[in-house]
């Protein structure tokens, strides 16, 4: 788990920096950019990058959909782009249309 | 939440997706703050954070665990951080670990100097709910009617609070961090921790009692991250005047009881007179006592029947609520069906009414029970003890969690007393069982001791476990202590009867 108050923009180069596969290796790796800007009034635009490379078949189902949270009490998220980046290159982009959109089930915080 | 779904994925593919938060979180107002933890758990291959600022904001920064690092630069008007991560090892999670937040490497930026900013940031957003109005004077009056003792009002009050406001989660962006004034909480007879917090702080306040209101982390995160931010999750209240935290979320346990995750926790206390940073107190063994009595009989034809009687203090206390709650809804003779499955010893039975809401310690309940599968007659080698149906786990069973051979991070581990007192009776002209050797182990984390006894054609059996962690945190050195010494309780609870032949000796530490 990461906790994460932001997501964001700048693409990292390196990746799978993890064996294949073996029994004790993950099924995925990940790669995260971040980027804050911070303003005066210190609210802030989080721009974050994410790139999961599917390492084993079992990671395929769960990398295949993926839920992205935020409150809306305290920001508002904008996908800017989501793709599926095939081992030759090619990017096969998400559909719009396959980005919904559902209120968050409860959870415990301090709203709780 | 979003949800995105990706086309055509493959082994070898790589999903990404690019995302913009515009974060207005007015949480703690007039402060900033970005905490990252890097869990070891999660492949990374990289990581990387920048934060650009006005150099007019003052960003404290803290980074810390193996493979980080952090740059400082500045261009004009706005200073930069960036910070690096290339992760040494991939560590999935062990059962039972600390949070990763605990021992994993992590990062924080904030504008938030010291914790009192941060209790003020809190103390700003509930503050002022728990106004005493007529009818909660009233109310207040009522609940503590001829009781005398301080103490006890403050219990009868909060007992009063548990049984009559429901415990409701409340979706993270409907209500931010405010609580609904005490007056709207009574009307409604519904709230979240706040709501709860507000609530009883007034009713309490009626009576002269002041409360403190503690934030808290529930979960497994025994420590506060090294510079200040709003981690806590939970709040609940504190009562100076008897040295006491309540938590009326936790609808079943009694004055005093916490949440088994409650106990040894960092908690931040906020009031009117400012901000305080302590500590719960651990768990003590003798407050959180399981006792199982259980009565058997071995018919002629081998059929067993008998009673348990359950009492239970403390956290035992809270989940034998709990099941009572269960069985009031699922039936007295089904629950007990279950209960008797879920031992792997099918059967029929019935427990005696309970009351949920009862909050007096011990707690009691009773059952009855006849098994399907009769001992196999005649009674020559090894047959199982019947131990009947004890609503909690048996002595050893719960307090240490899980073994895990090699463990490499710290875990959690509970202090209490687990006993179970079995007699087993046998009919007139069944052969008797011969009597099982007992024993006793004691190390510096817990003692184990089993008895047994033959008294004319019964078999008494007693084991008692003692939990005497003196935190709920575990250092994972301890389990290369423990894990041989609970392997023996874990024998012992296997013991069988033996009959007949001395070939067949019984197994016990």
């Amino acid at each position: 788990m990461m906790l994460n108050f932001g997501r964001a923009l700048v693409i990292v180069s390196a990746l799978a920096a993890w064996p294949a596969v073996a029994l004790d290796s993950p099924a995925f790796s990940t790669a995260m950019d971040t980027r804050v800007s911070v303003n005066v009034d210190l609210t802030a635009t989080v721009d974050n990058t994410v790139r999961k490379k599917v390492l084993k078949e079992s990671a395929v189902r769960s990398l295949g959909q993926q839920n992205i949270t935020f409150a809306e009490s305290m920001s508002s998220l904008e996908i800017v782009e989501a793709f599926t980046q095939k081992s030759d290159g090619r990017r096969v982009p998400i559909d719009p249309a396959n980005i919904p959109r559902c209120r968050e089930r409860p959870r415990r915080s301090l709203s709780a | 939440v979003k949800t995105l779904i990706f086309p055509d994925v493959e082994v070898g593919d790589t999903v990404v997706y690019v995302s913009r938060e515009q974060r207005h979180d007015k949480r703690i107002p007039g402060h900033f703050f970005f905490p990252v933890m890097l869990a070891q758990s999660v492949p990374y291959s990289a990581y990387r954070l920048t934060v650009n600022a006005p150099k007019s904001v003052e960003l404290g920064v803290h980074f810390s665990g193996d493979g980080l690092t952090h740059e400082v630069s500045a261009t004009g008007d706005i200073q930069r951080h960036v910070f690096n991560y290339e992760p040494k090892a991939w560590v999935p999670e062990e059962p039972g670990a600390v949070s990763a937040w605990d021992r994993n490497p992590q990062l924080i930026v904030t504008t938030l100097q010291s914790m009192a900013d941060l209790g003020a940031g809190y103390w700003s957003a509930m503050q002022g709910k728990d106004v005493v109005t007529t009818e909660i004077q009233t109310l207040a009056d009522a609940i503590t009617k001829r009781i005398a003792s301080r103490r006890a009002q403050a219990e009868a009050i909060d007992h009063w609070v548990k049984k009559n406001i429901r415990y409701v989660l409340v979706y993270l962006g409907s209500s931010g961090m405010t609580p609904n004034p005490a007056a709207t909480v009574l009307k409604n007879k519904y709230g979240d921790c706040k709501d709860h917090v507000a609530l009883t702080g007034a009713l309490l306040k009626a009576k002269g009692i002041a409360s403190e209101q503690a934030l808290i982390s529930m979960g497994n995160m025994y420590r506060l991250p090294e510079l200040p931010v709003p981690l806590f999750n939970h709040v609940m209240l504190y009562l100076p005047e008897f040295g006491l935290y309540t938590d009326s979320t936790a609808s079943t346990a009694a004055f005093g009881v916490l949440p088994v995750g409650s106990y040894d926790k960092p908690v931040l206390h906020i009031s009117v007179a400012g901000s305080l940073t302590a500590r719960t107190p651990p768990m003590n063994a003798e407050d959180h006592v399981s006792t199982s009595k259980t009565s058997v009989t071995v018919t002629a034809e081998g059929v067993v029947r008998g009673e348990t009687q359950q009492t239970s203090t403390g956290v035992f206390g809270s989940v034998a609520r709990q099941i009572a709650a269960r069985i009031e809804t699922e039936g007295r003779e089904k629950y007990a069906e279950i209960l008797l499955r879920s031992f792997n010893r099918p059967g029929t039975g019935i427990f005696e009414p309970a009351t949920p809401s009862d909050l007096t310690e011990p707690y009691s309940m009773q059952a009855s029970f006849v098994l399907n599968d009769r001992l196999q007659m005649p009674l020559i080698g090894e047959r199982d003890i019947p131990f009947g149906m004890p609503i909690h786990k048996r002595p050893g069973v719960w307090p240490f969690g899980q073994r895990v051979a090699n463990r490499k991070t710290n875990f959690l581990c509970f202090a209490a007393r687990q006993i179970e007192e079995i007699d087993v009776t046998f009919a007139a002209g069944l052969a008797l069982p011969r009597k099982p050797n007992g024993g006793t182990i004691d190390t510096s984390h817990f003692s184990f001791k089993s008895a047994y006894e033959m008294n004319g054609r019964t078999l008494k059996i007693r084991r008692e476990f003692t939990s005497k962690v003196a935190s709920q945190v575990c250092l994972k050195d301890m389990e290369q202590e423990i894990s041989q010494p609970l392997q023996q309780v874990m024998r012992s609870l296997g013991t069988r009867m033996v009959f007949g032949d001395r070939s067949h000796a019984a197994i016990a530490p």
